[in-house]
Order: structure tokens, then sequence, then C-alpha cells
């Protein structure tokens, strides 16, 4: 992979419970700054583990992640909040928030115990419901988006934290294509402006369309990681999924087909 | 005008000057009542009476002053509780009630009464105590379960140390003297502000004061926690840690204020859900919200209790009476919007 990495996974091992099962074996990982990369695999082969691992939300066992060039473990939970920013796989908002008070939760990293949200930070909150398109619904309760838009109101809610990293954990699985098409021209977006994503998905296409990198993961191993032109092959999807798959350059893209 | 139908700076200026109507209000119902009252006839103490007479005087001073400011707390504390409560545990259907609080408390009350003498200071101490023990055993043993998040541990655990002191309650009902015990226990159960007086509160104010302090200054951070583990995490809020300032506040709080008043229901469950429909869902606005409606209900119920009928109605009885009542109306309007949409 090119460019300085934003984040480094080195000989790192985890398991929930018994050491026995371990769900992330041996990763070697280098997450490179300024590009979007795809973490792919099939469902339970340890993609939202490894994006949990990465926030800081569970330790490993054994080895180490580094982000820029110090240890994640070096961070106070304030820094992290501040380089890193969660997109969740699912976002359950029990109380009616309307739009823009739940972005202005993403304030919270450069807020202390005791202070409210000022002026400043309604601006950036503001500037990141404009950045994902939903100037018009920031009155609404976010529990009456339709799902799209509700997954653009998380997205606003991390921009509004404004990281240097942006972790997605299947950010389009529950979308129409629309909905979907929207997030990855946001995120191509982001790209552009400088952050550094990545995202969990089970599905190649996705990872094709919108990637500039791509890891392959199964049963908790990397199987292959590098650019998705020579790593997004034929071969290393069959093994990652365990079926017959075919790999078609389509424009400047691939599209994956399995029969 | 319901606040989620305005625009956003609309919103916030609505719900601003709500907040201060409802400061107005409160303190007008305040001074009001401290003429309500069965002295020297039902209901009402005229001014004119009130400047001329020492005896009313002296009773307004030491008797219902002290008794209003100490509703007037109590609902707050409850309020503030149970706004806590459902925020921490992202579910507005709990208050104090949850963790064993209550049911603590009123062990620990049915315990002064049965095995300790019954004096009341010895009610209140056991009151509080065994109320805190419930919040202690519930964080620890939901720190020993080994499944789900830290909310779904904590109210597991809460349930189960709930049914423990209520079966502990029943044991020492069926133990106590039909004649003079039970009639206490179940008087305690009932809630009621008829004993307050100045030292009772000065006892109290040293917990009280802190703990709604805490708790406003923490308010905006209600938000965070209520959201996912994991998104609060990633936001850099410790969540544990501030789950617990708020927790101890609360409960804390809570204990202090039903040691002595007993066992009064539904304000901590429904203030919240008023203060929601009134000055929106932000907990910036819903907790000062939620304390003023909780301090304005927990008034005008003990008004109605301590005036209405020459006997002392109990507290306890009026709040779940009225609560239920506005909750079974909540609950048919949210329904009809949820229809409506």
């Amino acid at each position: 992979m090119s460019g300085k990495p934003a984040l480094t996974i080195k000989n790192l091992s985890f398991s929930y419970a018994s050491p026995a099962r371990m769900v992330l074996h041996d990763i070697w990982l280098e997450i490179p700054s300024r590009a979007i990369t795809a973490l792919l695999g099939p469902n339970g082969s340890g993609k939202s583990t490894l994006i949990y691992l990465m926030l800081g939300l569970l330790a490993p066992q054994s080895g180490e992640i580094l982000l820029g060039d110090r240890l994640h473990s070096c961070h106070t939970r304030q820094e992290l909040s501040r380089l890193l920013g969660l997109v969740p796989q699912e976002e359950h908002v029990t109380f009616e928030l309307s739009v823009l008070e739940y972005v202005l939760l993403g304030r919270a990293p450069y807020l202390n115990l005791l202070e409210l949200p000022g002026e400043s930070d309604r601006r950036i909150a503001l500037q990141a419901v404009s950045t994902v398109g939903l100037t018009g619904l920031q009155d609404r309760p976010v529990s009456s988006l339709s799902g799209g838009e509700r997954q653009l109101a998380v997205l606003a809610r991390a921009l509004a934290q404004e990281p240097e990293i942006l972790l997605l954990d299947e950010p389009t699985s529950h979308l129409d294509l629309g909905n979907t098409r929207r997030i990855l021209h946001l995120l191509r977006l982001l790209r552009e402006g400088g952050k550094t994503i990545l995202l969990t998905t089970h599905d190649p296409n996705l990872a094709a369309a919108v990637a500039d990198n791509v890891i392959l993961l199964r049963e908790g191993r990397v199987l292959a990681a590098g650019p998705i032109c020579s790593c997004l092959t034929a071969e290393n999807l069959t093994v990652t999924y365990d079926v017959e798959v075919e790999v078609i350059p389509w424009r400047s893209h691939s599209l994956v087909i399995t029969y | 005008m319901s606040i989620e139908t305005l625009p956003a700076q609309a919103r916030r200026a609505a719900a601003g000057r709500r907040l201060w109507w409802l400061a107005g209000f409160v303190l007008l119902t305040l001074a009001i009542s401290l003429l309500l009252g069965r002295y020297p006839g039902p209901h009402f103490t005229s001014p004119a009476f009130l400047a001329e007479s020492g005896l009313a005087q002296s009773l307004v001073l030491n008797l219902r002053l002290p008794r209003i400011i100490a509703a007037f707390i109590l609902g707050m504390v409850l309020a503030a509780a149970g706004a806590v409560f459902q925020m921490i545990f992202r579910n507005p259907l709990v208050d104090s009630g949850f963790l064993g609080v209550s049911q603590g408390a009123a062990f620990g009350a049915s315990l002064g009464i049965v095995m300790l003498g019954g004096k009341a200071a010895t009610i209140q101490i056991c009151a509080a105590l065994f109320a805190f023990a419930g919040l202690a055993c519930s964080h620890f043993l939901a720190q020993r379960f080994c499944f789900g998040d830290g909310v779904l541990r904590l109210v597991l655990a809460g349930i189960a140390v709930s049914a423990l002191y209520t079966s502990g309650t029943g044991v020492l009902k069926y133990l106590a003297d039909p004649l003079k015990q039970l009639p206490d226990i179940t008087f305690w159960l009932l809630g009621g502000l008829w004993g307050i007086t100045w030292p009772d509160l000065l006892q109290i104010l040293p917990v009280v004061v802190p703990g709604l302090m805490i708790i406003y200054l923490m308010r905006w951070r209600l938000n965070l926690l209520s959201m996912r583990e994991e998104t609060a995490f990633s936001l850099g809020v410790a969540a544990g840690r501030e789950r617990l300032v708020l927790l101890v506040a609360a409960v804390a709080s809570t204990a202090a204020v039903v040691a002595k008043a007993g066992q009064v229901a539904w304000v901590g469950l429904i203030m919240p859900h008023v203060a929601r429909r009134l000055v929106g869902s932000d907990a910036q606005r819903m907790l000062p919200g939620a304390m003023l409606l909780g301090g304005f209900f927990a008034l005008l119920c003990d008004n109605v209790a301590r005036t209405l009928l020459s006997g002392e109605i109990p507290l306890g009885i009026l709040t779940s009476f009225v609560g239920a009542v506005i909750f079974l109306g909540i609950v048919s309007r949210q329904r009809r919007r949820e229809v409506k949409r």
C-alpha cells in the first residue's frame, strides 16, 4: 500500500472470552492516510471486532496499534475521540433528539464534563449537517427519519467530531441503491477533503466501487491487503467467500459476479 | 403547539421562554401554598388574618413553610432522578424504583419499624442505607455478569436486587405486630410529609443540594449517555465512570428525601415525559423542566393532601392517582401522533 499509514496494526490477536477461540489472529496491517480502505470479508470474519479494536473499545490480547507514529494506548480517550470518528452499524436514538441536537453530540470530545455546546459548536454541527445534505431536516427528530437519512445524520455526527480517521461499520448494509449511492458519493468527497476512511463491508462490489485499498479477512486472518486492482481478484475472493467468483473489468472499476 | 414542530432557533427560544414561565408559575404556587391549610378555617388563610395573628404567622413559618419547601425539593429530586435513570438506561419507562433503590428504602424502613424500635430517625437512616445498598449490590452484581452491555447487566442486576428486597419486606410485614407495626409500615409505604420540620429539612439539604447540582451541571452529558456504548465511547465519554457519578448523585438525593417522605411514586416516571413535551428531549432543557415540573407537581399534591380533608391524605396515593392519569394521557396522545404519522 502506498502513502504514509494513518494507522498501523502489528501482530494483533484478539479473543472475546477463551483464548482457544481467537477472533483475530496475528494481524499486520497498514491503513494509508487520505484514502478509502475497505475491510472486506464474509459475516463473522472479525471485521467489526477489528474496527472496535482500532477505536479502543476492545483491548487486544497481544500486538499493538499505532495512530500515526504514536501507540494507541498512549492517547487519552479524549485525544482518541478527536482522531477517530465512528459510524456504527446501527444507531439507536431512544429519545426524540432533533437532527441538529444529535449532531451536536459530536462536539463532546471538545467539551469538558460540565460544559455545554456553544455557538462555535453549533456552527460546526450545522456545517456537518449541510455537508451530508440534511439541512432541511435539521429540526426533525432523528427517530422520524428514513433509514438513509438516519445514516446520513450518524455520518454528520461523526463529522462534527472533526476526526482525521472515519471508521464506518457496514455503512450501507440497510440502505437501498439511491441511499447507498449518496453515502458513497459523500465518502469520496470526504477523501478528497483529506479524511482517512476505513469501512467494513461484506459486499465486494461496494468495495470495488468506492475503495482505493482493500483488506480481505476470513476467519480472523488477513488473506490479502493492498490496492483494489491487485487484491480484488477472483482467486482471492473465491478463497475469502468460499464460492466461485468472477471479476469483470467495467469502466474504471471491477464487477464481482457469483453464480 | 408541540415543541417538536418548531424550527431550531424558534424551538430553543420557545423552550427557554417556557422554562422561565414555568419557574415564575412555580414561585407563584409556592407563595399561594403558604396561604393554604386548615387554620383558622378549612382550605385558606387570608393574608389579612395572617398579618394580624401571631399564631398564624408562627404556624406558617414553622410548619407550612418547611413542608412546602420539602414538597418542592421532593418533587425536584424524584423528577431529576427519574430523568437520569431514563436517560442512562435508555428506557423511558424507568425511574428511581430501578436498581433496588426504592425497594431498598422500603425494606430499610420496614426493618427499622419491626426490628429496631421504630423511631423516626432509625427508620430514616435504615431507609437511606438500604437504598444505597440496593445501588451498590446492583452495581457489584452487574460487574460479575459476563454478558450483554453495561446497561443490560445493571438492569438485570437491579431486577434481581429489587425482587430480593421485596421478598425481605414481605417477611418483615409477616413478622410485624399487626396492630402497631404493620400500620406503621403501610403508612410509610404510602408516603407523606406530615412530620417535616426545619431540622428535617436541614438534614436533607447537605445531600440533596450537591446531588442536584451535579445532575444539573452534567445534564448535557445525559444525552451522550443515552447513546449506545460504542457511540458514547467513540465520543470520548467515560460512560462507566460518568454513569456512576450521576447514579450516586441521583440515588443519594432520592434516599435522603425518601427516608423522610416515604414512598412517593410516579413523579420520577411522569415528569420527564411531560418536560419532553413542553421543552423538547434535549436534556440540556428537559432536565431543568422536569425538576421544576416535579417540584410543582409534588407541591400541588401535598397541598391537596394536607388541605382537602380534616385528616391527612397520604401523598403517595395522590401522586400515584394523578400520575397514572397523566401517564394514560401521554400514552394515548403518543399513539394518536404515531397513527397520524
